[in-house]
């Protein structure tokens, strides 16, 4: 018996990054190939039960519809009777709704936004993230064959989750004001400006402060600048805090803060942030959580982050594939009936 | 980025003067005191007045058959429009446009258009004389869903894009082509998945908030300055009343839940409320701004009721180019 759950943000790749910087877009077609080439990567995993979550665009639901499943294998294909409305809460709904389900693995196809709002939803999820969004940092561009075939391994026993994971850093974040807790998987950013408008970030002068959770070099967006200056990656504990602006600009550094544009950003100041250490962030102006522009701090408004390693289960695709075959899960003796073909 | 206290000001203006000018056109329906068709822009405020906020006069707008906003967010002023939607002599076009032809070429509003998809070529012919003249300014095309399902709109889109014409293709995705779900009519969700068929950026913007379309808008329009060529936005948005006319619940072909759930998010209100708390404009600020237009309004009805007819003789008026007979 192997669970796997899948759920996909329509809306991820196809915002304003497409005009401002060189973002490719995403289409719901190309979507479609992702969602199935990942359940039928997850079935020949061994998954036997697949739960669909829906989406607005019905991408996932009409991807399954078209699958041949003839594959020997005994599969069950769900699709959650859970409402889908069009906007992010959806993620949140869909991530909740298959831990109650008991979904081992999770698929999730979209962008940092994406990954994040699964997280909201379940936030120790055993999950499969795949790129579908713009510049991503947390979901890694995988093809979706592989990356269904290591849920489908993960969920179905031949390879421990333990094995072949490792626990996501979480920016916890919560306000003074009692409103409900929020958090981030890559970077929390407090810039400033009055609306979250066209939510993405790009312009490096209205940045105040910026608290990544994974500081890795060889990334895009707002954490490259974190990951540039101070290195600090994924797997290890803790975080970056760079400030911005004020009287003591210390340093510039050139950052790719959006597909193919970079800039010189100007700070003041970069650390190391321990796990567990609180941040303040004071309004006004707006956070961004993900290198989305998400929710306004009003004046004197306090928000205080910290981070955490108590996140998704971030299931390494190449890890888990490998550990598979090291099995010799994928090999089989000629005489002896391969699997899938009824003896 | 950020649009300006300025530009928030004046962004909120235009939204309220269209959603004044079209309750009033309703009711004045309603009472039979209208002729033909009316379609009402209520409830997709932010799109117009988000885009137009950041246009001249001197640029270019071709609008559809609920063409009223386009012209109202463009600089129309409420007794003209007026006069022309009751068919008077003093209406913009003299009476004989109506509803569905009401233009200001003043304006560099080409016109509404009673055909779905017909308004997108003219832009592009906009745009094309915009390159030829090289006067820095640009063209935008609003149509809606259904439109991109016309051939007019494809032909269009493809000229733009192999002229590299400073145009924007504004889509007003309000989820139904008349009384059809958009998804009874094509497979695909987001309009904005056809732009890379064209070979043209799109994006995707909230329609219901009039600061991201503002914003979006004016990258867009700046992309097509530059002379980098055109560009789709597409604004998720919603019409609160039916395809035409007044009526907005008990209708057959969408649920009167869905409807609610859109009015939740009402782009005026919505607007209003962040205004606030970023002190922009005050609640009392904002409903003076309503005061002062309610009577701009009641003095537009007053004036196109006065107004007379136009007579027999100017019916060929405006149709034919004035050109010198050889002697």
């Amino acid at each position: 018996m192997g669970t796997v759950g899948i759920i996909t943000n329509p809306a991820a790749g196809k915002d304003i990054r497409r005009l401002v910087a060189h973002a490719s877009p995403t289409s719901d077609a190309a979507k479609m190939g992702v969602v199935s080439r990942a359940v039928m990567g997850a079935i020949d995993g061994g998954a036997t039960r697949i739960l669909v979550a829906p989406d607005r665009h019905n991408l996932s639901t009409r991807a399954v519809q078209g699958l041949d499943l003839d594959t020997g294998r005994s599969v069950v294909i769900e699709v959650l009777d859970e409402p889908a409305h069009g906007w992010s809460g959806d993620t949140i709904a869909m991530a909740s709704r298959l831990a109650k389900e008991g979904a081992d693995t999770v698929i999730v196809l979209g962008g940092d936004g994406t990954q994040r709002d699964v997280a909201k939803g379940w936030l120790d999820v055993a999950l499969v993230a795949i790129s579908t969004g713009t510049n991503n940092v947390f979901p890694r561009s995988v093809d979706a064959t592989l990356a269904g075939l290591a849920a489908g391994l993960v969920a179905a026993g031949v390879v421990e989750l333990s094995q072949v994971s490792h626990r996501a850093k979480v920016a916890h974040v919560r306000f003074d004001d009692g409103s409900n807790d929020d958090l981030a998987l890559v970077d929390l950013v407090l810039m400033d400006g009055q609306f979250t408008g066209s939510r993405a970030v790009w312009d490096p002068r209205s940045l105040r402060a910026l608290i990544a959770c994974i500081a890795e070099p060889a990334t895009v967006g707002l954490s490259s600048i974190a990951g540039l200056l101070h290195p600090v990656d994924r797997r290890s504990p803790g975080g970056v805090h760079v400030i911005f602006g004020g009287a003591h600009e210390s340093g510039v550094v050139r950052a790719p803060l959006a597909p193919g544009l970079f800039f010189d950003v100007l700070y003041s100041s970069v650390m190391a942030l321990d796990e567990g250490s609180p941040i303040v962030l004071t309004g006004p102006g707006v956070l961004s959580f993900d290198g989305e522009r998400d929710r306004v701090l009003a004046s004197g408004a306090v928000a205080t982050a910290e981070i955490r390693a108590d996140g998704p289960y971030v299931i390494d695709v190449d890890a888990t594939i490998a550990a598979a075959a090291s099995t010799n899960h994928f090999h089989h003796t000629v005489g002896i009936p391969a699997r899938g073909i009824e003896e | 980025m950020e649009p300006t206290p300025d530009v928030l000001r004046d962004l909120h203006r235009r939204m309220v003067r269209i959603r004044l000018f079209e309750e009033a056109a309703g009711k004045l329906a309603e009472a039979a005191k209208l002729p033909g068709f009316l379609h009402l822009y209520v409830g997709e405020e932010a799109v117009a007045a988000g885009v137009c906020v950041n246009l001249t006069n001197a640029d270019s707008i071709t609008s559809t058959h609920r063409g009223h906003g386009h012209l109202v967010a463009k600089g129309g002023q409420f007794r003209p429009m007026m006069a022309e939607l009751m068919g008077k002599a003093t209406g913009y076009c003299n009476g004989k446009g109506g509803s569905m032809h009401i233009s200001s070429l003043e304006l560099g509003m080409l016109g509404a258009n009673g055909i779905v998809g017909a308004g997108s070529p003219i832009a592009v012919g906009a745009a094309f004389t915009h390159k030829y003249r090289d006067d820095g300014n640009v063209a935008v095309a609003f149509f809606g869903d259904g439109a991109t399902n016309i051939g007019a709109f494809h032909e269009a889109a493809n000229m733009a894009c192999a002229l590299k014409l400073p145009i924007v293709f504004a889509c007003e995705n309000n989820e139904y082509g008349e009384f059809t779900r958009r998804d009874a009519t094509m497979a695909i969700t987001d309009i904005v998945d056809r732009a890379q068929g064209y070979g043209m950026p799109g994006v995707i913007v909230d329609g219901m908030d009039a600061v991201a379309v503002c914003e979006a808008a004016a990258e867009a329009i700046a992309y097509a300055r530059a002379g980098h060529g055109p560009t789709l936005v597409e604004a998720k948005t919603y019409r609160f009343y039916n395809h035409h006319g007044v009526q907005n619940l008990g209708l057959k072909y969408r649920p009167d839940s869905e409807v609610e759930v859109w009015k939740q998010r009402d782009p005026i209100f919505t607007l209003e409320a962040k205004l606030a708390d970023v002190g922009v404009l005050t609640t009392e600020q904002c409903e003076a701004v309503w005061v002062e237009l309610r009577a701009d309004i009641a003095d537009a009805i007053a004036f196109a009721e006065d107004s007379p007819l136009p007579n027999k003789d100017q019916i060929l008026e405006d149709v034919y180019t004035p050109m010198a007979v050889a002697q």
